[in-house]
């Protein structure tokens, strides 16, 4: 019963959410008192989305979120596996170095980030940017890698070896089709955290690196409610399709509560 | 396994494969970023590495924030903000926790997807999508007024713009319902749903399960959430920046004017706005680890 | 070294490698700035190729679009010139952008012209990051009316040649003709607070403050009324504005329980204001376009039956420039943008609304040797439209902007005395 309420507590309300954007942008002039628009119109979304600068920051935020999710996976997964291990006490140490941009202020931080930036000199760079959204990202692919792991029983891997398959044969036969699921939810939300990021991106790239959800940002500073719609929507949307890829994994807590032995 | 600090003679390969090896380049990403922002931060709020002559060393810029007008103004409403939407969000996350484990059966994917969304979907979206929905002349006003109970939007209430900062508390409490849920989600089901149903079968209340029991066992994970919580409620931007009005304006917002103002003396401002953020959150941290030391049932080492 | 290790150090090497890479990769020989505008030949020739950054505020997608559509293909076609558009959130970003520059020491900057007037360009050039001299020297600039003082003077500040003049625009109101009938419109800031406290919460305005300067100019044409007149504002006087400011405040006091939220909560920027408007929680919004709201209705942002007004007196009137800055990396491009700018076929049409600018021309019309040419910007001139307000009222409640000291004290003195009180 409860169940039922939150979810359609939590349903009804991203359904307002994605709703009356996706009615914003093929609407025109939706103006109180209209519930229905009078007027429809895909002029302005369509003109949007064909915008060369809409174009580069679709391309710009991809490359650079890919780039963040790759390098950030491909630092967490030696890391992980470690925290997956090992109990002994450097690993409260990490886990509170991988806690502490959490804890500090997200302004603090992409001010502090910027101007350490500036100061090597690389600042409103892609690659500045790509470092920058590393701090942040990084911890979550080790928070998800870590848990991943954690279900998984690496005497597995210890068996293959045993039976002469070399590091990288174990990796690609064994490790990798298990933990796969885990992997992409892992890099699904890591992207998701990259391609969400507006302040970091701003004072690290120096306003020159210009991302989605940059672009919406700077468009509600006065700008078209169709327009805004519309790159709310293209910021949005691929964060619903990752998530739903990301959704499907146990390491979510899907499981019924069973003790894993 | 071999502690980390356990310095032994060993060969260079042992110890490259070592915890310590394969964790430091990641412990380095993010402790240099984060740690070299902080300590950066609050030298910088010192007058230490200015970007400009002119910058003494010293409280100038505390002296300058604390004197402003509006300081304290905007103190109280940041930190409004941040416990009106901690409670709200921390208190609304353990209870779906709580409700989702204390009946049988899996959780659904579709609740957990629900609940991945409302974390993921980027702030400067909710935001505007909030705005759309819950301004006077917005999609709630609109179908008040065809049903008839309003038919102007100054009848509507207000939640943006506002002084009690609604809006904003409403935008951060729904993200950190979802994200509080998400976190506890793991300990409450594999280890409080177990817990709970043996005390149940004991004879305890539901509320003694739910205070004794359930509490306790995801409070791992429910003390540094709370505190990640907090922290990003103090220091979020986006949303203050996107919902709120010019007076009061939060603290964050006001440490990215002070930040970006062409007289970069004042970014010495800006990061003592900052330090006094995170000495908040520093404060707040430390609240809740003692609260964690008293309460927390120690786990045993031995199930993994 | 496990083969993840040995992958990540490459891809994190590779990150640094690159935005190393990247800061450098525009680095233009020192050579290219000495540009000589009088051999114009020689500045199209060092401009072939080059691509032109300019810094214009970003907030109206309309004017994004028309930049893009009306200079970006000429630029490309003509001249081998690639525009980059930047947008800034507010233009004392792209100001801050070039004084970190210059504290920084980096030459050649990432700036190479920027959309500009006022205090912006009075900030850059008393920081001398501004090229000067070049303006008046563009082949185009024989159509400029340099003479007139309205043109070579920004805000009071001599131009000195360091910007070329780009539009002309106008503070007006604008009203919806289905709500608020032409009889009742408000013609002055004394009809204004009588027709605001009649009608409660009807009205408001933009806030003043940086990058708002809508609604610094509404509170500076209050002032100019109250004081009787706008010509003792265009030279600074301390003691004027000590004399003056307690009767501003306390108009804009008396004005606030009557307005929208009470007065406690302003629009921050004109697009918050027709959001407003649009969505009939208020009546009036404003527009600085000589074409009046037209663009903004052709963008779905105000309604149909909206029009545009001005008071019988005070209607500040100005012109918005290009400047360069020193340090810019591409000046040849950027000089070739700024006289393409007052080309007449371009000037035509900025000022038509379908195109989303919406401004007035920046030459004068007369000083247009082509006859053709000259009829066909006389013609675009009339195709303002329905929604514009009356050439005669508009050239009847023009004023010249006061000295660019007042801006910081009508903003502050606004927030301290309005605002907070």
């Amino acid at each position: 019963m409860i169940r039922i309420a939150v979810r359609s507590a939590l349903g009804s309300l991203l359904a307002a959410i994605v709703g009356v954007l996706a009615v914003a942008v093929v609407s025109i002039r939706w103006v109180f008192p209209q519930v229905v628009p009078d007027e429809f119109s895909l002029d302005l979304a369509a003109r949007t989305l064909r915008s060369p600068s809409t174009h580069d920051a679709l391309v710009s935020g991809t490359v650079l979120s890919i780039a963040v999710t790759l390098i950030a996976l491909t630092l967490a997964w030696p890391a992980a596996r470690a925290l997956a291990r090992s109990s002994g006490g450097g690993q409260g140490l990490v886990v509170a170095i991988m806690f502490l941009p959490s804890i500090v202020p997200s302004v603090g931080l992409a001010m502090g980030i910027s101007v350490g930036l500036l100061n090597l000199g690389v600042d409103g760079s892609m690659g500045a940017v790509i470092l920058a959204h590393l701090v942040p990202a990084v911890p979550y692919a080790v928070a998800i890698l870590t848990a991943t792991l954690m279900r998984y029983d690496h005497r597995l891997d210890l068996q293959a070896a045993t039976l002469g398959a070399t590091p990288l044969q174990v990796l690609r036969h064994v490790t990798l089709p298990q933990i796969r699921a885990g992997l992409v939810a892992a890099a699904a939300l890591t992207f998701v955290v990259s391609w969400s990021q507006y302040l970091l991106t701003l004072l690290a790239g120096s306003g020159r690196v210009i991302t989605p959800t940059m672009l919406l940002f700077n468009a509600t500073a006065g700008g078209n409610p169709v327009v805004i719609a519309t790159l709310a929507l293209l910021v949005t949307v691929p964060v619903i399709v990752l998530v739903s890829f990301a959704s499907g994994s146990p390491e979510n807590g899907s499981d019924d509560g069973r003790v894993s032995t | 396994m071999t502690g980390l600090l356990t310095i032994r003679r060993r060969s260079l390969g042992q110890l490259a494969r070592s915890p310590m090896a394969t964790t430091a380049p990641v412990a380095a990403v993010v402790g240099l970023g984060a740690g070299y922002a902080l300590v950066e931060g609050v030298g910088a709020s010192f007058g230490f590495g200015a970007p400009v002559a002119g910058v003494p060393i010293g409280l100038d810029a505390y002296r300058r924030v604390l004197a402003s007008p509006t300081f304290w103004e905007s103190a109280c409403f940041s930190l409004w903000i941040a416990v009106a939407s901690t409670v709200l969000g921390v208190g609304g996350g353990t209870m779906i926790s709580w409700w989702w484990v204390s009946r049988p059966g899996r959780i659904r994917r579709i609740d957990l997807w629900l609940v991945n969304l409302t974390v993921s979907i980027p702030h400067v979206a909710w935001a505007v999508a909030l705005l759309a929905l819950l301004t006077q002349s917005g999609f709630v006003a609109r179908m008040a007024a065809a049903a008839g109970v309003l038919d102007r939007p100054d009848q509507f209430p207000v939640f943006f713009a506002d002084s009690a900062g609604l809006g904003i508390i409403a935008h951060l409490a729904t993200k950190e319902l979802a994200f509080v849920t998400l976190v506890t989600l793991p300990l409450a089901t594999l280890r409080a749903r177990h817990a709970v149903t043996t005390a149940e079968t004991l004879g305890a209340t539901r509320s003694q399960r739910f205070r004794l029991v359930f509490l306790p066992t995801i409070a791992p994970a429910l003390l540094p959430a709370t505190a990640v919580v907090f922290a990003f409620a103090l220091g979020s931007y986006e949303a203050p920046a996107l919902l709120g009005g010019q007076r009061p304006r939060t603290l964050s917002v006001v440490a990215l004017e002070y930040f970006r103002d062409s007289d970069l003396t004042r970014r010495a401002d800006a990061f003592a706005v900052s330090t006094i953020l995170g000495v908040v959150v520093l404060a707040v941290v430390g609240a809740l680890w003692l609260v964690g030391r008293s309460s927390v049932r120690p786990t045993r080492r031995a199930d993994r | 070294m496990t083969p993840f290790r040995r992958l990540a150090t490459t891809l994190v090497a590779l990150t640094v490698v690159a935005s190393a890479c990247s800061t450098t990769s525009d680095a233009v020989p020192a050579t290219a700035k000495a540009v000589d505008v009088t051999n114009w030949s020689a500045v199209v020739d060092a401009a072939r190729g080059q691509t032109v950054r300019w810094y214009a505020w970003g907030g109206s997608d309309a004017i994004n679009r028309f930049i893009d559509e009306t200079y970006g293909p000429e630029l490309k076609s003509k001249y081998d010139i690639t525009l980059e558009r930047v947008p800034v959130a507010d233009t004392v970003d792209a100001v801050n952008q070039v004084l970190a520059e210059k504290s920084a020491n980096k030459d050649p900057g990432a700036v190479d012209l920027i959309w500009i007037n006022g205090e912006n360009f009075s900030s850059l050039k008393s920081a001398d990051m501004l090229a000067t001299g070049w303006a008046e020297k563009l082949p185009n600039a024989k159509l400029v009316n340099w003479d007139d003082p309205a043109v070579n003077k920004d805000f009071g500040v001599p131009v000195d040649g360091a910007e070329s003049p780009w539009a002309s625009a106008q503070f007006q109101l604008v009203y919806d003709t289905t709500r608020t009938p032409e009889a009742d419109l408000p013609r002055s800031y004394g009809q204004l607070k009588d027709w605001a406290c009649a009608h409660p919460g009807r009205f408001t305005y933009i806030a003043p403050g940086a990058g708002a300067f809508q609604g610094t100019r509404f509170v500076k044409q209050a002032l100019f009324e109250l004081s009787g007149g706008a010509k003792q504002w265009t030279t600074f006087d301390q003691a004027t504005w000590e004399a003056q400011q307690p009767e501003l405040w306390s108009y804009f006091n008396e004005l606030k329980p009557c307005l929208w939220r009470n007065g406690e909560t302003y629009p921050k920027d004109e697009n918050e204001l027709h959001q407003l408007f649009a969505n009939n929680e208020v009546d009036f919004t404003v527009t600085q376009a000589i074409v009046g709201p037209g663009s903004l209705i052709d963008e779905g942002l105000v309604p149909k039956t909206a029009k545009a007004f001005t008071f019988d007196a005070n209607s500040i009137g100005d012109y918005s420039y290009v400047a360069i800055p020193s340090n810019a990396a591409h000046r040849a491009a950027a000089l070739v943008l700024a006289n393409l700018i007052l080309e007449p076929s371009r000037q035509a049409l900025q000022i038509d609304p379908a195109n989303g600018f919406g401004l007035g021309y920046a030459i004068d019309t007369s000083r247009v040797t082509d006859e053709a040419t000259r009829e066909g910007l006389d013609a675009a001139a009339e195709k303002r439209g329905p929604a514009a307000a009356p050439i005669d009222e508009l050239n009847r409640s023009r004023v010249s902007d006061g000295a660019v000291e007042y801006q910081d004290l009508v903003e502050s003195g606004w927030r301290t005395n309005v605002l907070g009180g």
